[in-house]
C-alpha cells in the first residue's frame, strides 16, 4: 500500500511516518509534502498512491486547495489536533475521519 | 407592600392608637371646654366605654382609609400629597361622625332638620374624636408607608449591587475563556511535536518541554491579571519562539528590539503572542522564504509588524484574537489598537501602559 503523508511539520511528519512503519508491514511511505507548491508538482508525475495523510494547514495555504485538483479518486485522513478546522471544510469530495 | 404581620390594620397598633386618640381628646377637652367638662365626674364608665368604642371606630376607619388609599394610589411622599391624604380622611371621618350623629337621632331621636343641626353642634365631641383620631392615624399610615417605602429603595439598591457584581464576573469569566481558547490549539499542536521528539531526540524533548511548560505556566498565572511587565511578555515570547523554531524550522524569525527587555511599560498579558500567532496564521513561509516578524517600541505603542506573505487562500479569520486584545484594552485604556495593512506590510501597534 502506497500512503502519502502530506504535512508541513518535520516532527508531525515523521511520529505519522513511524507510526506507520512500526505498525504496518506492507506500506511505503511517500513525503512528507510540506506545501501546496509541493503537491501539485508531486501529482504532475503519475503516482500510485492508495491513501493520503494530510494535515489542513501547510506553510503556504490548505491543504483542500491542493487536493481538491488531484486526479482520480484518492481517499484522504486528514490529521489534524483541533477539528474545528474541518468543519467549514466538509465536502462530498472525500470522505473524513 | 403590605405584609400582613405589619399590616396597618393590625388590632395591636388600633387599640394602642385609639388610645393615645382617647387620652388626648379628654385633655383637650379637659383643657378646652369649661361647660360640658364639668360632666366628667358624673359620668359612668358606660359613658367612657362608648366615648372610647367611638374613638376607636374611627381610629380604625381611618386607618382603613389609610390602607385603602394606599393600596390604590402611588405612593408619594411629597407635601401636597400629605395634604391630600390627610384632606380625605378629615372629610371621610366628618362623614362618619354625621352618619353617626343621623344614626343615633333615627334610634333614639327624631329626625328634624333643625333637630339634626343642635344635635351636630351638640355633637362636637364627636368631631373632635373623629378630628384627634384622625391625625394621629395619619401620622401613623404616613410613617408606616414611608417605613415600608424605605425598606423596598433599600432591597431596590441592594438588587442593584448585586446585578453589577454578577454582570462583572460573567465579563471576567468570558475573558477568561477567550484566553483559554486561543491557548487550546496551540497546546495541542505542541503535545504532537512533543510527542515525536521524546521518540527521536529525546534531550530536544526535555528542553521543549521545559520551554512549553514555561509558556504555558505564563499563560496560566496571568489569566486573571490584566496588565503585566512588558520585560515578562517577552521573555514568554523567547520561550514561545523557541517552540515555533523547533515546529517550523527556519521558517519563521522572528526580531526583538532589546529595548523592550528592559522596559518598564506594562501591556495585558499574551497580547504579544496573539499577535505573532495571527503573523504566523496569516503568512506563508518556508526555509527558502521565512516569515519574519519584526517587535519594538515606537513611541507608547508596542508594534509588530510583518512583510505579507500571502497564503493561496487566505486563511479564515475567526476575529477572536484581535476582539479579545481590542476588548481587553478598553477595558483599560482609552487608548486603541492600530492596525495598518498596505499592499506589503501588515503591522499592528498596541497602547503600551
Amino acid at each position: 500500500m502506497n500512503i502519502l503523508i502530506i504535512e508541513d511539520e518535520r516532527h508531525n511528519a515523521d511520529r505519522l511516518t513511524r507510526l506507520l512503519n512500526g505498525n504496518f508491514d506492507d506500506i511505503t511511505v511517500y513525503g512528507p509534502l510540506p506545501s501546496i507548491a509541493e503537491i501539485r508538482r508531486f501529482f504532475n508525475e503519475p503516482e500510485n498512491i492508495d491513501l493520503i495523510l494530510a494535515d489542513i494547514r501547510l506553510s503556504d495555504g490548505l491543504s483542500f486547495d491542493a487536493l481538491k485538483d488531484i486526479p482520480g479518486y484518492i481517499p484522504v485522513i486528514f490529521t489534524t489536533a483541533y477539528d474545528e478546522y474541518v468543519r467549514p471544510f466538509i465536502t462530498t469530495e472525500s470522505p473524513i475521519f | 407592600m403590605v405584609t400582613s404581620d405589619t399590616s396597618i390594620m393590625n388590632w395591636k397598633n388600633g387599640i394602642i392608637l385609639s388610645t393615645v386618640s382617647y387620652a388626648l381628646y379628654l385633655i383637650i377637652w379637659l383643657l378646652l371646654d369649661d361647660e360640658t367638662s364639668k360632666q366628667l365626674p358624673e359620668m359612668i364608665w358606660s359613658d367612657y366605654m362608648f366615648d372610647f368604642s367611638l374613638c376607636v371606630l374611627f381610629t380604625y376607619i381611618s386607618l382603613c382609609f389609610c390602607y385603602l388609599l394606599f393600596r390604590f394610589l402611588p405612593f408619594r411622599t411629597s407635601y401636597l400629597w400629605a395634604i391630600v391624604y390627610a384632606s380625605g380622611l378629615l372629610i371621610i371621618n366628618n362623614v362618619v361622625a354625621f352618619g353617626m350623629v343621623t344614626l343615633f337621632c333615627l334610634i333614639w331621636g327624631e329626625i328634624d332638620s333643625n333637630a339634626v343641626y343642635n344635635e351636630l353642634i351638640n355633637m362636637k365631641g364627636a368631631y373632635t374624636f373623629a378630628m384627634i383620631a384622625t391625625f394621629i392615624s395619619s401620622v401613623y399610615a404616613n410613617s408606616f408607608y414611608l417605613k415600608s417605602y424605605l425598606k423596598s429603595q433599600d432591597e431596590k439598591q441592594k438588587l442593584e449591587i448585586a446585578l453589577i457584581k454578577e454582570k462583572e464576573t460573567a465579563l471576567q469569566f468570558q475573558l477568561n475563556s477567550l484566553k483559554l481558547q486561543i491557548n487550546q490549539h496551540f497546546l495541542f499542536n505542541n503535545f504532537s511535536t512533543l510527542s515525536e521528539l521524546i521518540e527521536s531526540e529525546p534531550a530536544t524533548a526535555s528542553d521543549f518541554l521545559s520551554h512549553l511548560s514555561k509558556v504555558y505556566r505564563h499563560i496560566v498565572r496571568n489569566l486573571n491579571v490584566n496588565l503585566i511587565d512588558l520585560r515578562d511578555e517577552v521573555k514568554f515570547i523567547d520561550s514561545y519562539f523557541y517552540l515555533m523554531k523547533l515546529r517550523h524550522g527556519e521558517g519563521i524569525k522572528v526580531y526583538i528590539d532589546n529595548s523592550l527587555r528592559t522596559s518598564g511599560y506594562k501591556i495585558p498579558p499574551a497580547s504579544l503572542q496573539l499577535l505573532v500567532e495571527n503573523a504566523i496564521k496569516h503568512n506563508a513561509f518556508s526555509a527558502e522564504l521565512p516569515l519574519i516578524i519584526d517587535i519594538r517600541a515606537e513611541k507608547d505603542y508596542l508594534v509588530v509588524r510583518n512583510l505579507k506573505q500571502p497564503l493561496e487562500c487566505p486563511a479564515e479569520s475567526t476575529g477572536v484574537g484581535q476582539s479579545n486584545i481590542a476588548s481587553r484594552y478598553s477595558l483599560l485604556s482609552s487608548k486603541e489598537i492600530r492596525i495598518e495593512d498596505s499592499d506589503h506590510l501588515y503591522s499592528v501597534s498596541v497602547p503600551l501602559l
